[in-house]
C-alpha cells in the first residue's frame, strides 16, 4: 500500500474544516463587523466630544484589528474544541489517522490561522467605510500590515489550541476568558499604546512586556500609523513568533496529556 | 489461520483518575491472526476498549508493544494506520459534513485520489445501504444507520485489518442482526476483523476465536465451540457466567 505525504493529510484535513466555516463565513463576518463598526464609531465620533483626538478611531481600528482573531478564537474555536473532546470526539478520527498525531493538531491550528486571517484582513475595509476621510488606505504599510496579521494569528491559532488544553470543561470557559484572557486583551494595550503607558506608569509598562497582545496591537497600529510612538516592529514580530512557538508547544503538550494519544 | 498478522505482547495500560491510579490493562498478550475475526469479551470495565483503542493507536500502551508482520508498529505508526480501519464506539463524523463529504475526505487523508474515492463511495453506499442518504448531513442519521456509516468509513481505504468496538451497542434487534451480516461480508473478504462486544451471542455467532478479558487481564482465548465443549454448556453465555461464577468464589 502506498504512503500518503504528511502534506496531503494535513491539506485535506484544513480542507474539510473550511467547508464548515464557509457555510458560518456570513454569520461570523455579520457578528465581527458589527463590533468593529460600533466600537469604531463610537471612538471616531462620539468620544472627540469628550476631549479624544480625531485620530484615536484609527487608533482604535489597529487595537480591532489586532483583536479580531482573539475574539473568534475565545468565542467560538476553543469552545468548539473543547465541546468536541467532551461529546463527539471527531478529534480522536483524526488523531488516527496516517500522520503523527500531534500534526492533527498541527493541522488544526493551521485551519485557525486561515480563518483568523481572512476575517482580519476584512476589517480593514469596513474600519474605512466607518472612518472614511479620517483613514487613507493609501498611508497603510501593507507589507507591515500582512505580515503583522500574519504574525499575530499564527499566535492566536496556537494559542487556541494552549487554551482548549487548560480548560477544563466546557462550564469552565467563560471563567478562564474573564480571569486570564479578558485581562491579557484589555492590558494589552486594545484602547492604549505601550509608549503612553510607560510615560504614565512605567512599571506597569515593563511587566505588560510579558503581555503578548501588547506586541499584536503594537504591530498593526505601526502597519496603519508609522513606527512613531509604538514599540519597534521587528521587535513585535519576533515576540509575537516567540509566544506563538510557546503556546504551540504547551498546547501540543498538554492535549497530549489530556487527549492520551500518540 | 497460522498466519499472524499482529502480537500484541505484554500490553499494560495505567491511568490516573481524580488521583486514583487504575490499571486497565495488567500485561495482554495475544495473536491475531490474518483473516480472522477475533472476539473481544468482559463486562463492563474489563479493558475491552482500551486495549482496542490500544490496537488502533489512538491512546499509547504504558509498557508493552504490538508487532504487525513481525516489526513494531510504532516504528512506522503511519504505515500501520494506512492497513489499519477503526470503528470506535462512540460515531466521530463530522456533524457538519454530508454522508458524501464524511467519506470523501476520509478517502483524502488516506492518500485515494477522487475517482477512486468515489467508485469507493458507491461500492460502500451499496453494501451499507446508505445510497439515499449521501446528500445528507451525518447529524440525520438513526443510531444505526450512523453505525452503518462508521463501518463504511472506516473501510474506504480498503484496509487489512479493522477494529471495530462495540459495533452494535445499543442497537435494536434487527439492526445488530443486519450488521452482523457485514460482519460476515468483511471477513468473507479476507479483512481481518476485532470486534469488541458484551453480546455473547454476537460474539458465539460471528468469531472465529473469542477472548475473555477480565480486569485487564486475559482469563481464555479459543474457538466458541471448543470452550462450549470444554465448559460442557451449551452456548458461550453460559460459559461465560461460569467462568465470571468461579473468579468469584
Amino acid at each position: 500500500m502506498q504512503k500518503v505525504s504528511y502534506f496531503t493529510v494535513c491539506k485535506n484535513l484544513i480542507k474539510a474544516d473550511l467547508i464548515i466555516f464557509k457555510q458560518m463565513f456570513l454569520d461570523k463576518f455579520i457578528d465581527l463587523s458589527i463590533w468593529v463598526v460600533l466600537t469604531t464609531i463610537v471612538t471616531a465620533y462620539i468620544m472627540p466630544y469628550f476631549g479624544l483626538t480625531v485620530d484615536f478611531g484609527v487608533f482604535q481600528l489597529g487595537g480591532l484589528i489586532a483583536a479580531t482573531g482573539l475574539l473568534e478564537m475565545g468565542n467560538s474555536n476553543t469552545v468548539e474544541l473543547v465541546s468536541d473532546f467532551e461529546g463527539d470526539r471527531v478529534i480522536s478520527f483524526n488523531l488516527t489517522l496516517p500522520i503523527p498525531s500531534w500534526l492533527a493538531l498541527v493541522s488544526k491550528a493551521g485551519y485557525y490561522f486561515i480563518i483568523y486571517t481572512i476575517l482580519s484582513l476584512l476589517m480593514l475595509p469596513i474600519g474605512k467605510l466607518c472612518l472614511w476621510n479620517q483613514f487613507d488606505l493609501a498611508s497603510v504599510h501593507y507589507p507591515k500590515f500582512i505580515l503583522a496579521i500574519f504574525a499575530l494569528n499564527l499566535f492566536y491559532a496556537s494559542f487556541a489550541l494552549w487554551m482548549a488544553s487548560i480548560v477544563p470543561n466546557i462550564n469552565k470557559m467563560g471563567q478562564v476568558w474573564m480571569r486570564f484572557i479578558f485581562p491579557l486583551w484589555f492590558l494589552g494595550g486594545f484602547q492604549f499604546s505601550w509608549m503612553a503607558s510607560y510615560k504614565t506608569i512605567p512599571s506597569f509598562a515593563m511587566v505588560n512586556l510579558i503581555n503578548p497582545m501588547i506586541y499584536t496591537t503594537e504591530a498593526v497600529r505601526v502597519a496603519l500609523l508609522g513606527q512613531k510612538g509604538f514599540i519597534n516592529f521587528w521587535l513585535c514580530i519576533l515576540a509575537i513568533l516567540f509566544f506563538a512557538s510557546i503556546s504551540l508547544y504547551l498546547g501540543i503538550t498538554n492535549l497530549r496529556k489530556r487527549l492520551d494519544f500518540i | 489461520m497460522t498466519n499472524v498478522l499482529l502480537q500484541i505482547q505484554n500490553i499494560t495500560k495505567t491511568y490516573k483518575v481524580t488521583n486514583k491510579t487504575i490499571n486497565a490493562l495488567k500485561g495482554v498478550s495475544l495473536d491475531i491472526y490474518n483473516g480472522e475475526v477475533l472476539g473481544l469479551l468482559g463486562v463492563n470495565g474489563a479493558g475491552k476498549s482500551t486495549l482496542s483503542s490500544i490496537i488502533a493507536t489512538l491512546h499509547p500502551a504504558t509498557s508493552g508493544d504490538i508487532l504487525y508482520k513481525n516489526s513494531s508498529i510504532y516504528n512506522d505508526l503511519p504505515s500501520f494506520r494506512m492497513r489499519l480501519g477503526y470503528c470506535p464506539q462512540k460515531p466521530n463524523l463530522n456533524p457538519n459534513l454530508t454522508l458524501e463529504q464524511n467519506l470523501l475526505f476520509a478517502g483524502r487523508l488516506y492518500g485515494m485520489n477522487d475517482d477512486q474515492i468515489a467508485d469507493r463511495i458507491i461500492v460502500l453506499a451499496k453494501r451499507f445501504g446508505l445510497e439515499s442518504y449521501l446528500a445528507q448531513k451525518a447529524e440525520v442519521l438513526s443510531g444505526g444507520y450512523k453505525q452503518r456509516f462508521m463501518i463504511a468509513r472506516s473501510l474506504i481505504h480498503n484496509p487489512e485489518f479493522i477494529i471495530l468496538d462495540e459495533p452494535t451497542v445499543g442497537l435494536d434487534p434487527h439492526i445488530r442482526r443486519s450488521l452482523w451480516d457485514v460482519i460476515r461480508e468483511l471477513k468473507k473478504d479476507g479483512i481481518t476483523v476485532l470486534l469488541t462486544t458484551h453480546y455473547l451471542d454476537e460474539a458465539e455467532k460471528l468469531s472465529d476465536r473469542v477472548v475473555i478479558l477480565d480486569q485487564g487481564l486475559i482469563k481464555l482465548i479459543d474457538t466458541p465451540d471448543k470452550l462450549m465443549a470444554d465448559f460442557k454448556q451449551k452456548n458461550l453465555e453460559d460459559v461465560f457466567l461460569e467462568l465470571m461464577n468461579t473468579n468469584k468464589e
